[in-house]
């Protein structure tokens, strides 16, 4: 079922008896329009709308760090989307954009964190469990030990890496991400795949994960 | 390079952890936020918050740290005197009593080290922090001064290697016997060399004897805290004696066979080394080090949380059957349900493939924790087992989808279920 976002007029009459059409998820024009003339619904449906995705990607790409407000995070995204939503022509394209912003926040994440951890002397291999039950501690193992190779990683490896593996993108919208030629992004990702795996390799747990799976056949 | 398709499967696992362990409050914080700001805050390049400011200010600090360290000139290596006149020592040259008498190496920061007749020592270098020492033969009795966490010494003898961050301690090398004896006053070192690669914690109190062949540890052959009993142990303040009295090392430098006054349990001194590295998730290594002091010794005496480190090192190292041992010892000893069982139909399944063993631990599992944390896990891994067996596999199903019609192996328990 499409999500149903107020019209542009709606807060003017809000109960005057008429059905009104609403603007739903396929109307992204009326969203970008909406910003463009500063309506205040449409900060509200562009944050509704998209920040699920944002905060997906900045999770996946970032790992759990206790030094992290993911909240904070979020929002600088949606920040920066106010701030430059006018270079926007293709309404459709918003999503994608929008996941390209988040990325390159995570970028910049990453890089401030290790510049942070260098002025502060903070152990960066220090990854902090996942304080969760229910989730099998071998996967919770293999989760913490994923993050500590991606920590080591350059950050636009690290980036086109999880986009790929993780967030399951193809080749396509990754070279839409990260803002990059195609070819640019294979090469990136094929040198990522090879750090990751040769890292891997070392690691007694991952080792298992990529050589047979998750778990032995039965 | 892996298997592209197994990269894929890990990234889908780590996804889903990802997902599980979202924190719920982060997308209602940043939307009260966000709809907080007004018009003019709404394109904001560049912000000097209180934290940018407070971390351009800690880059600079750094960089002047920087400068300043490469500028300023660093700190001395540390200085020595030797004997009771005090000559200037020098770095790479011998320090060996001539007579029956004791001779002391006095160093700068405080640290003195007493080399008994018949032994033979070199300061192979110096530095700000400490010093390297090469015993070539003999006992020397050392007291080490701490200054911090910066400090640092090492201790040579042959092929062993001792850490020593401050502390008191007598050390004796025999080269005949390639023997090497530590008797620890106070505070601790880490040794490693041929028989224990991955080093060895030696505590006060205790005293270790190894060889390239022979390990053997003590306990209880040293005064704990005190170097008044009979151990010769110079102190920065007092005047040496001049005969130093029998050092709690072993009568002779050629035995290795102490007298067995208090012999220590197996395994109770590697404990602090198996559990670093363990904590460290250096799992292969714990797992070495366990297995040197016998890790049925050391299941023995873990209390119930280091039983579960054990089956974790062990599982993780590729051991399932000690990793079993230790979740059994658990469940015998400390009535540890639940998880344990969960892990043992794990270890069962994944790694001693034995099905019929896994389907046993799970159903304990469902029975001891029908409501726990793992348990559709466990009901989605007893389907797995049972699929080969319409007629069982049918029953697991109803169960799995009655409890969990949302849950991961939903599909896999309806096509079963449809069959």
């Amino acid at each position: 079922m499409p999500r149903v976002t107020p019209s542009p007029d709606s807060e003017q009459a809000p109960s005057s008896g008429v059905v009104r059409t609403l603007p739903t998820v396929r109307d992204e024009e009326a969203l970008v329009a909406g910003l463009r003339s500063g309506q205040a619904w449409a900060r509200g449906a562009l944050f509704d709308r998209y920040a699920p995705d944002v905060e997906r990607i900045l999770r996946r790409i970032l790992g759990y760090e206790a030094h992290t407000d993911m909240a904070d995070l979020v929002h600088d995204t949606f920040v920066q989307v106010l701030a430059s939503f006018q270079h926007i022509r293709d309404a459709g394209a918003l999503r994608g954009w929008i996941q390209s912003i988040a990325a390159h926040t995570a970028y910049r994440t990453i890089r401030s964190r290790r510049v942070r951890r260098w002025l502060r002397f903070w152990e960066p291999s220090q990854i902090p469990e996942v304080a969760i039950v229910g989730i099998d501690p071998d996967v919770r193992e293999a989760y913490r030990r994923t993050y500590q190779l991606l920590d080591r990683m350059p950050a636009e490896e690290r980036v086109v890496f999880v986009l790929r593996y993780v967030e399951g993108m193809d080749l396509g919208q990754l070279a839409e991400t990260c803002r990059v030629s195609l070819s640019t992004v294979k090469r990136r990702l094929a040198r990522a795949e090879g750090r990751f795996s040769r890292a891997a390799e070392r690691d007694e747990v991952l080792r298992t994960w990529l050589k047979e799976g998750g778990r032995w056949p039965t | 390079m892996a298997d592209l398709k197994r990269l894929s499967e890990l990234g889908r696992v780590i996804a889903d952890v990802s997902d599980a362990t979202r924190d719920l409050s982060t997308l209602p914080n940043a939307r009260r936020r966000f709809l907080s700001l007004t018009t003019e805050d709404k394109a904001p390049q560049y912000r000097f918050s209180a934290k940018r400011i407070a971390l351009a200010a800690s880059f600079a600090l750094a960089c002047g740290a920087l400068i300043t360290a490469w500028v300023w000139p660093t700190s001395p290596a540390i200085s020595f005197e030797v004997g009771e006149h005090r000559s200037k020592g020098s770095v790479g040259q011998w320090v060996a009593p001539t007579n029956e008498s004791p001779l002391d190496v006095r160093f700068s920061e405080g640290s003195i080290v007493n080399v008994s007749p018949g032994g033979r020592l070199r300061i192979t270098e110096t530095h700000s922090d400490g010093a390297d020492l090469l015993i070539e033969r003999g006992t020397i009795n050392a007291h080490v001064s701490h200054k911090g966490e910066s400090t640092h010494w090492r201790l040579r003898a042959g092929p062993f290697e001792v850490r020593v961050t401050g502390t008191t301690f007598s050390a004796r090398w025999n080269p005949e016997t390639e023997t090497f004896e530590l008797a620890m006053i106070e505070g601790s070192v880490i040794v490693s060399g041929p028989r224990i690669p991955a080093g060895r914690a030696v505590v006060a109190g205790e005293q270790l004897i190894v060889s390239t062949q022979h390990m053997e540890l003590r306990a209880g052959t040293t005064p704990a805290s005190s170097a008044s009993a009979n151990v010769a142990v110079p102190t920065p303040t007092e005047v040496l004696p001049v005969a130093t009295p029998a050092v709690t090392l072993s009568p002779a430098a050629t035995s290795t066979t102490l007298p067995s006054a208090n012999p220590v349990e197996p395994g109770a001194p590697i404990e602090a080394t198996w559990k670093t590295l363990a904590r460290a998730g250096k799992h292969k290594e714990a797992m070495a080090a366990a297995e040197a002091n016998g890790f049925s010794a050391e299941i023995a005496k873990a209390s119930p949380g280091e039983l579960l480190t054990l089956a974790d090192v062990a599982r993780f190292s590729g051991k399932p059957a000690a990793a079993k041992e230790a979740l059994i010892a658990a469940r015998k000893r400390y009535k540890t349900k639940g998880a344990t069982a969960f892990l043992l139909g794990k270890i069962s399944a994944d790694q001693l493939r034995s099905p019929g063993d896994a389907a046993l631990w799970f159903e304990t599992y469902l029975k001891e924790e029908p409501g726990g944390p793992l348990a559709e896990q466990a009901l989605g891994r007893l389907l797995e087992i049972r699929k080969r067996d319409p007629g069982a596999a049918r029953i697991v199903a109803e169960r799995y989808l009655a409890r969990y019609p949302m849950g991961a192996h939903a599909a896999l328990a309806r096509s079963l279920v449809e069959k």
